[in-house]
């Protein structure tokens, strides 16, 4: 297992103290050992990064590179040229994609490597990783539980530290919440913070690349790499990315931390409600205060959010016809080769491209797109207002620990319950952090920190502060469990 | 009961470009309905706070320069693009399909 802390990998490779290509063997021995029972990665990439590492170690101008042989895994659902891509699904299996997503283009160009592709549920449809197509993950924690998703590979790569860094993707909780369910941190940037370009699409204009680390500090460093202006994604911002490293030992003294109480009245479990009321214990010690705080809509953001992404899904998914990419059915006819190309998608998608359709569909638009929509630009409301008199908004990231693999799979509705607390985030277009808080029957919770637009530097400061004060960081799952 | 009969699913189907199995096809129609059940809360909503906008919330800076010259640049190299389709044809760039009219 190599260091958890990429920062410190790269300063070690940068004054050679160590060579890129024994931490890249490092971490492919980790992940050999680890994987076959996690299936955190879908592709490991061991002679290419190797190949990498190699040039890495040969690089004479290194001094600018804060990423020199850091390994980082990525998420299955972003596009690594001439690598295997698949977004977790058969419809792609077999996918080399001809181009870099420009997030994988900035992590070369920092000096990372990137070690493989990890697992995911089908084109990032889920909160589990169980709709997979090759099989689920699991958690490193309790073998017999998810480890979260749709990003929960990723996530476990980072709790195995098979890798110290990971990239995911966000468009309903999908690197918060396995990020909690694994003991990791894990942030959704502001929408338009990281550019999307290459991200395989799921629903648009809530999609965005989130990154996992061990710690708060790598996290930062990773979110520096990653985000900035790409002319290639035309809701990307504008304008470059503050230094995040530089506030991140302000402390949170003064700071106003909003809790919506009555949100967290239902379905909250009783020990993730006692690990989360103890954090802000923590951050009050540090010198914050709490304030109750009311999102009216909130209670609405579920249901919103499965219709928004729904129907941006079914619109997005239309792609997927065999011509041009991907899995192609043998058929005699064109609308044939569309239909068997399409029963390659699992049941979730299948579900959420049926619903989708509907609530698009002539007659219906108004009543459920249109109106999702609305309420959606309520619920940013809400947290406008919220943020007129307080700085973040605190709640746990999951209603629950890990659950049982299987337990949900088959009940759509349930699932989309694990993204109860997470979904307000996306909708609103709001950076959210998730830091490990505490435990509940010896498995991870998290504690969820939602900003103002753009100031994922002051989320990040926060986690850090709450990591000085505390140490769940730190602890690894056993590797016999 | 599900807002959704075996036939509209079907029907839901066709539009999606999916082909079900009789089984899925039940199974889907009491899923969809209890989804939708859980989604038609939306309309419970109250809009009177609301006002009128152009824009998705949560884009709230624009790109960095909204237009560029028309002008030629770099793109993906043909031969690789083509190359992931499997039934393409580099000679002439173009990707084939079967029979479209009376498909």
């Amino acid at each position: 297992m190599i260091s958890p802390n990429a920062q410190e990998i790269g300063r070690a490779v940068c004054a050679r103290e160590l060579s890129a290509v024994d931490v890249c063997r490092a971490a492919l021995e980790t992940i050999s050992s680890l994987n076959p029972a996690l299936n955190a990665f879908i592709t490991v990439a061991a002679d290419r990064a190797l190949a990498r590492a190699a040039r890495v170690d040969a690089t004479s101008d290194r001094a600018a590179l804060p990423l020199l042989g850091v390994p980082i895994a990525v998420k299955d659902n972003i596009c690594t040229r001439g690598l295997h891509t698949t977004a977790g699904s058969r419809v792609l299996d077999g996918y080399e994609p001809p181009y870099n997503a420009t997030v994988i283009d900035r992590l070369e160009r920092a000096g990372a490597i990137v070690i493989g592709k990890t697992n995911c549920d089908e084109f990032a449809m889920g909160s589990s990783t169980e709709h997979s197509a090759f099989g689920p993950s699991r958690n490193p924690w309790a073998h017999d539980r998810t480890p979260g998703g749709s990003s929960g590979g990723s996530a476990v790569a980072v709790a195995t530290r098979m890798t110290p860094l990971a990239l995911g993707s966000e468009t309903g909780g999908s690197v918060r919440q396995p990020a909690a369910l694994c003991g990791v941190a894990g942030l959704k940037p502001t929408y338009g913070r990281i550019s999307r370009y290459g991200l395989i699409a799921f629903s648009s204009s809530m999609d965005q690349v989130g990154p996992f680390a061990a710690n708060v500090a790598d996290l930062a460093l990773l979110l520096q790499v990653l985000a900035g202006p790409d002319a290639r994604d035309t809701t990307c911002a504008g304008e470059a990315p503050p230094d995040y490293a530089a506030t991140l030992t302000d402390g949170v003294a003064g700071l106003r931390i909003g809790v919506p109480r009555s949100f967290l009245r239902h379905g909250l479990d009783p020990g993730v409600r006692d690990a989360f009321e103890v954090s802000l214990d923590v951050l009050q010690t540090a010198g914050a205060s709490t304030v109750d705080i009311d999102l009216p809509h909130a209670r609405y953001a579920t249901p919103t959010y499965a219709i928004v992404a729904m129907a941006e899904a079914s619109s997005n998914l239309g792609r997927y016809d065999g011509v041009r990419y991907g899995s192609r059915a043998d058929a005699d006819t064109l609308s044939g080769m569309y239909l068997g190309t399409r029963a390659l998608f699992g049941s979730e998608v299948k579900r959420r491209l049926m619903l989708g359709t509907y609530v698009l569909s002539g007659g219906y638009y108004d009543a459920y797109y249109l109106r999702a929509q609305q309420v959606r630009a309520l619920l940013r409301q809400d947290y406008d207002r919220a943020f007129q008199d307080v700085d973040v908004v605190a709640t746990p990231t999951s209603p629950t620990t890990a659950f049982p693999l299987g337990a949900r799979v088959e009940d759509p509705l349930q699932m989309y319950l694990a993204d109860i607390y997470t979904v307000s985030a996306n909708l609103a277009g709001l950076p959210a952090l998730s830091v490990p808080c505490g435990f509940a029957d010896d498995l991870p919770v998290g504690l969820q920190l939602t900003g103002r637009a753009w100031d994922e530097g002051l989320l990040l400061r926060v986690g850090a502060e709450y990591e000085r004060r505390t140490a769940w960081h730190l602890r690894l799952p056993h590797s016999d469990v | 009961m599900s807002a959704f009969t075996v036939d509209d699913v079907r029907r839901l189907a066709a539009l999606a470009r999916l082909e079900l199995s009789h089984d899925e096809a039940a199974a889907f129609a009491q899923q969809l309905g209890d989804i939708l059940a859980f989604a038609t809360e939306v309309q419970a909503v109250d809009l009177t706070a609301l006002t009128p906008a152009s824009t998705v919330p949560g884009t709230t800076l624009p790109p960095a320069s909204p237009s560029r010259d028309d002008a030629l640049e770099p793109s993906l190299n043909r031969t690789a693009v083509l190359g992931a389709a499997s039934g393409a044809d580099c000679g002439t760039g173009v990707f084939k399909v079967p029979r479209v009219i009376n498909g």
